[in-house]
């Protein structure tokens, strides 16, 4: 355990701390810090090898250390055969990869130590992701491939492509991801454990049937179609195209696309009972594979091409998974494998055709065989072994895609049916661009401009793609030699390893295979025939034009939303806390309806004249209040309110409290008269300017109208229902006796809640205290009074912007 | 009624006092030895006084913590009261070092710093209070503070307009709240928070205890800026001196929603729902309700802000509503709310300080100001770096375990759409995080005037809370060890 401890921290913990370095020591090293970077990779190889070879496989292993544990988080990793063969994938691709991208980046690119930061950082992620066995650790690893691709993608941040194809594939990947991890932690709701070890190995039965377990599967699958771009999310990866080839050829072809793969893989045994799941993943992975088929066929850039292609495969990928029966498949690591291998040659070459010819576009290229013979022949494997001839890795990988896909096609009607048409059609498509990726840019003859632009590409910068090809064409011709690596990285449940072999006698598939490479062939002749001229991607399958679009609507609906509900005036706040009161504690009471009215019926018998005529006449004067024009007389008769409210106590023989009100109100009028004689007269003429329009006017008014109705029904229910023992009865008994004071009010005060009042006394003094540093050391001007207010009552600072 | 023993008192408020004190000596001092000195060296002089008081209240709490009860509930200190306190006395003593810098003129450094103290030790009282009547007191004690404090800037009508927005509608919730808190009296009898459950709970499906909670939620709503409430916050954020914006966003929040969530746990969540009344599934909707639309509404906004402060000003308004959530899981979310609202204390606090250099630099605090920011103070830069990304969530800062941790106790209590909600608004809400990164660190300027360097104790503050998200964020157990722990000594 120890052993596999350090072994392990150095498959993934020195990639992540690595990064940084690699980046501090870029500006030292410029061109150079290439070299330093690709030790990382080469280091987790190694680890990873001795890593395999020390637990012994087929085993299922789990490293952990503890993080969190208060939350239950550890750093918790799962080693068996899955995670090993993709991070295997991983770390040599990088380690190709990083040395492809010494001789690729241009001696004078900037940054060039960013650039393998981002790159070591990346393929930490991923191996972070792969590796991960609980639920949030595989879902930080997952964003954090999402936001180092977004780094890669936008690298040449300076053209406008690139900084758009990085928004999109962080966009399409982030949200995706979030769906990924709300699904996880359902998942982890209904099992009661974040462990993906525990959930592989547990007995699931008990929550495999709710509804949950349903949406748990459909945002995990959302995840996963995400990044590895499934139909109708599929058109980010194209874009991310914009990026320097090195990153093109890592991220999207070998390595990040398939982690949506991996994700499937890695909960196969969870969801695969699930009756959904065949039909969910068959349809939209096979309806991809398809769509990026085609879609290849009609591009004509040569990455774009790439990327379509890759498209397509990852789709057959997916729903190989979906049509799997449940004790597990059998060649997932072949189909993989091969696109590994052909997927990361391909994109390896077109970079070198790129940076030799200076051309992407196949319409313009040709001819080049005799000026790269070796990337030419390396060319004829990787497109053979993609379009499945014979001695290829490729061809094994049809043999057995068409064998399982008639498998499928019996077991399951319908849906196997449409897989079987797609895996055909796209098997022939396939052919037809493998075939044009090959000959249109090595044969025929070789237009003007490459020939001015052409300069031959370094030797060193060919090792890896030829590298790839010979994997493709050594395990294509002998592929027994697969058996035993698939058989040790076998996992249970998910694999079921079977012996490969290259003949296979004349059997269905092999008829099948060679009539969709004559078809192909075919289909070749017939774009040349025909010149390519119906060859363009139509409009409605434009799926990132419809992707930008919405954003730029979404922009400008923040945009709306934020002026609409903007409000920087006192006059718009006050609607919106009030409307807010009202409808929650006003609907609260209508809801309570019937039983409230009964037992606030009113005992008419109650009703004194004296005390009715003074509320009348309370009301008569906020009335006025509401009609009078000036702001002294509004004062003014709002204060006759405050009188009367005191002659009112008087006639509830309240005396104290009457002379309590008198004060207070004597006191606040005279005080806000003097304020008010110091305002300037334009404040109240800005207010008057201002009065609003008749709609507000008759809003706030209801408004106003129902808070004093709820307001009301309060004050009745309150009365209504007085309670049983008063607090007030206590005080008043126990007055003398405990404070020594006849006037219960100043006992309460000073006695019984003696801490308020203090409290209440202290608040009052830094009030005070506070008002007085604002008042008093900054007098105005008469010139500034001269001048008014700083602009008309209420006028927020908003949206202008202070200078 | 049984005497008070006034010695206990001192002993459980010996933080408060010491702090209050601390304040008044900051006034002295100013007056006295600061008077007919130039600006800057009063500020020195004060701002130390404070900041000493500051450290050694916040030593002071966390070496040797009192605990006890005083007078059944007015004034409680456990280990979680204590936790809390000393988070908020850190958060004052960086606001109270961000105050050096010359970003706003003090015209009057004693009286500023000691309003801050003031206005900290009203968020002490109000953490400790299990009291309604306390309760209410210190959240005014506090408010009157925060509210000169906004209004600090005499000769700025920005700041002047900040302060009046802020005192009125502060009035009118305070208003609401007081009303529902006496209405919680009226139906039970009592204004202690474990009386008032009882009291619920026999009350049942009193339309009135629903008034009262609509009322105190209002009020609540308030002071921790939800949507609708939040209407002051924008412009006092944007208008108010920056200590000041500080405190309000981060110091008052914490102990507004530590509050906020022991009035609704203790008093109205167990009892009602134990019983099966109607009151449990009316403030879950209505607090559901609340954090839907400030999650919504404020991310929404702030995606188009060019000011950072008011950005900053929806970033909090979106946060409240994440906080929120942590309230709905009620018991289980305690733990959590108390750990988010912490660590977003410190990043906000933190990003105002960047916000505070920029604007003494430039006059505003557009966007567009903070173009090139990354040449002139790299470190700093990474700071704001931090915050930034601690803010939007990202592992492996602090932020990122306040959302999950948060995130998880919403769903373990069942809330799973406003959690799928708070996840896609949290993305959104990177977005504008990543404006003001994208602006420090790509951002092209034409602007190449120099710089003053920034005081030494702004950036040691800085860099002091860029290092506590940062720690907090790879280790979070050293928060969350202490509230578990605190959490189940209280009981919770």
């Amino acid at each position: 355990m120890e052993l596999h401890g350090i072994n392990f921290l150095l498959v993934l913990g020195l990639p992540l701390i690595g990064s940084p370095l690699v980046a501090l020591a870029g500006r030292r090293l410029g061109r150079r810090s290439g070299w330093l970077a690709l030790a990382f990779p080469l280091i987790s190889t190694a680890a990873l090898l001795a890593l395999a070879g020390g637990i012994g496989l087929p085993t299922r292993v789990v490293i952990e250390w503890p993080w969190v544990p208060s939350l239950g988080l550890g750093l918790s990793f799962l080693i068996d055969g899955l995670s090993i063969f993709f991070g295997l994938v991983v770390s040599v691709m990088g380690s190709l990869i990083v040395f492809y991208a010494i001789f690729y980046l241009d001696k004078d690119e900037e940054h060039q130590g960013r650039f393998y930061s981002y790159l070591v950082l990346f393929m930490g992620a991923m191996l972070g992701t792969v590796f991960s066995n609980h639920l949030v650790l595989i879902f930080i690893f997952w964003e954090l491939t999402g936001i180092a691709s977004f780094l890669l993608i936008g690298f040449w941040h300076g053209e406008a492509d690139s900084r758009v194809g990085a928004r999109q594939a962080l966009l399409v990947t982030g949200s995706t991801g979030l769906a990924m991890f709300v699904g996880l932690v359902i998942l982890h709701q209904i099992f009661g454990s974040a462990s993906v070890s525990e959930l592989l190995s547990g007995d699931l039965s008990s929550g495999k049937h709710s509804v949950l377990f349903t949406v748990a599967m459909l945002l995990v699958l959302v995840g996963a179609f995400g990044k590895s771009a499934q139909f109708p999310l599929h058109f980010w990866l194209p874009n991310a195209m914009a990026a320097p080839t090195p990153v093109s050829a890592y991220l999207h072809s070998a390595t990040m696309v398939k982690l949506g793969v991996f994700l499937v893989a890695r909960l196969y045994p969870v969801f695969v009972d699930h009756s959904w799941w065949a039909p969910l993943l068959g349809l939209i992975a096979f309806t991809t594979m398809a769509l990026g088929a085609v879609l290849a066929l009609l591009s004509h850039d040569l990455k774009a091409i790439l990327a379509f292609s890759t498209v397509s495969q990852l789709g057959y990928l997916i729903g190989y998974y979906g049509l799997g029966p449940p004790d597990g498949v059998e060649h997932d690591y072949l189909h993989i494998l091969n696109h590994v291998f052909y997927k990361g040659c391909l994109f390896m070459v077109v970079g070198i055709v790129a940076h030799a010819a200076g051309i992407r576009d196949i319409r313009q290229l040709g001819g080049l065989f005799p000026r790269l013979p070796l990337l030419g022949v390396t060319t004829l494997v990787a497109a053979a072994t993609m379009a499945g001839i014979p001695g290829t890795t490729g061809f094994l990988s049809k043999e057995m895609m068409l064998k399982e896909i008639f498998e499928a096609m019996r077991a399951r009607d319908e849906l196997g049916l449409y897989a079987t048409a797609c895996v055909v059609l796209t098997s022939v498509v396939k052919v037809a661009f493998s075939v044009r990726l090959f000959a249109n840019i090595f044969l025929g003859k070789k237009p003007e401009q490459v020939k001015q632009d052409f300069h031959a590409p370094s030797p060193w910068m060919q090792l890896p793609p030829v590298l790839l090809a010979a994997c493709a064409l050594l395990f294509g011709l002998f592929p027994g030699l697969l058996d035993a690596p698939f058989g040790a990285l076998a996992v249970e449940g998910l694999n079921r390893p079977q012996h490969l072999a290259l003949w296979h006698g004349f059997t269905k598939e092999l008829l099948v295979s060679s009539l969709v490479l004559a078809l192909g062939f075919g289909l070749y002749w017939l774009g040349e025939k025909t010149n390519w001229r119906w060859h363009h991607i139509p409009r409605w399958l434009r799926f990132d034009v419809a992707f930008e679009a919405g954003i730029e609507v979404f922009s400008k609906f923040t945009k709306v939303v934020t002026r609409v509900l903007r409000s920087d005036q006192p006059l718009d706040y006050l609607p919106i806390i009030v409307t807010f009161f009202v409808l929650l504690v006003g609907g609260r009471l209508l809801w309570q309806g019937s039983g409230l009215w009964g037992s606030l019926a009113l005992d008419w018998g109650t009703v004194q004249p004296l005390r009715t005529l003074a509320a009348g006449l309370i009301a008569l004067a906020v009335v006025g209040v509401l009609f009078l024009r000036r702001w002294t007389a509004q004062l003014i008769s709002l204060s006759v309110a405050g009188f009367l409210t005191c002659f009112y106590f008087v006639l509830y023989r309240a005396p104290d409290l009457a002379l309590t009100q008198i004060l207070v109100e004597t006191v606040t009028l005279i005080m806000v008269l003097l304020l008010l004689a110091r305002f300037p007269r334009s404040a109240q003429v800005g207010e008057e300017r201002r009065k609003p329009v008749r709609f507000r006017r008759v809003f706030h008014m209801l408004l106003a109208l129902s808070v004093g109705g709820v307001a009301t029904v309060l004050t009745l229910m309150v009365t209504a229902n007085p309670h049983p023992s008063p607090i007030g009865r206590g005080f008043l008994e126990h007055t003398v006796e405990l404070a020594k004071g006849s006037n219960a009010v100043n006992t309460i005060l000073v006695d019984f809640r003696g801490f308020d009042t203090l409290g209440e006394i202290t608040v009052l003094v830094i009030a005070t205290l506070g008002c007085l540093g604002l008042l008093m050391r900054y007098k105005r001007t008469p010139e500034e009074y001269q001048q008014g207010p700083h602009g008309p009552p209420g006028s927020g600072a908003g949206e202008e912007v202070r200078e | 009624m049984s005497s008070i023993d006034y010695l206990r008192l001192l002993q459980l408020a010996a933080p408060e006092t010491f702090l209050t004190l601390t304040g008044l000596m900051v006034l002295a001092v100013d007056l006295i030895v600061g008077r007919g000195s130039a600006p800057g060296t009063r500020i020195i002089l004060s701002g130390s006084v404070a900041a000493t008081g500051c450290l050694l209240a916040a030593g002071g709490l966390f070496l040797l913590p009192v605990y006890g009860t005083f007078a059944a509930g007015m004034l409680v200190a456990d280990p979680l009261t204590v936790l809390i306190k000393v988070s908020l006395v850190i958060l004052t003593l960086f606001t109270v070092l961000l105050a050096f810098s010359d970003a706003a003129p003090l015209a009057d450094p004693g009286e500023y710093f000691a309003l801050l103290l003031f206005a900290c030790v009203g968020m002490m009282f109000l953490t400790s209070a299990e009291d309604l009547l306390m309760v209410f007191l210190a959240l005014e004690f506090t408010s009157l503070s925060l509210y000169i404090l906004a209004a600090f800037n005499k000769q700025s009508p920005h700041s002047t307009e900040a302060g009046i927005k802020y005192f009125l509608f502060g009035s009118i919730s305070a208003a609401f709240m007081l009303f529902g808190l006496s209405l919680v009296y009226g139906v039970t009898g009592s204004v202690q928070l474990p009386e008032v459950a009882a009291g619920l709970a026999r009350a049942g499906n009193d339309p009135l205890a629903l008034v009262a909670l609509v009322m105190i939620a209002m009020g609540f709503g308030f002071k921790v800026a939800a949507v609708p409430f939040h209407l002051w916050a924008p412009d006092v954020y944007q208008g108010a001196p920056i200590p000041s914006a500080a405190l309000i966003a981060s110091g008052s929040k914490v102990a507004s929603f530590f509050v906020f969530a022991k009035v609704v746990v203790i008093g109205f969540g167990g009892a009602p729902a134990a019983v099966g009344s109607g009151a449990a599934p009316v403030w879950v909707i209505l607090l559901g309700i609340m954090a839907a639309v400030s999650m919504i509404l404020g991310n929404l906004a702030a995606l188009v802000q060019v000011s950072v402060r008011r950005l900053l000003a929806f970033s909090a308004i979106a946060h409240a509503g994440y906080m929120l959530l942590g309230i709905l899981a009620g018991t289980e979310g305690f733990g959590p709310l108390v750990y988010y609202v912490i660590t977003y204390g410190l990043a906000t606090v933190g990003a105002f300080g960047v916000v505070s250099i920029v604007q003494a630099r430039t006059g505003s605090d557009r966007l567009c100001d903070f173009a090139g920011f990354h040449r002139r103070f790299p470190v700093l830069a990474f700071c704001m770096l931090i915050f930034m990304l601690s803010l939007a969530g990202i592992p492996p800062l602090a932020g990122f375990f306040g959302k999950f941790y948060v995130f998880a106790a919403a769903v373990k209590a069942g809330s799973l759409a406003l959690f799928i909600l708070a996840l896609a608004t949290s993305t959104v809400s990177l977005f504008y995080y990543l404006q003001v990164l994208k602006q420090i660190y790509v951002g092209e300027t034409a602007d190449a005037s120099h710089w003053e360097p920034v005081p030494i104790t702004v950036s040691v503050a800085l860099l002091a809370m860029a290092f506590g998200v940062t720690l907090l964020g790879c280790f979070p157990d050293l928060l969350l060890n202490r509230i578990t722990i605190a959490l189940r000594i209280t009981g919770f």
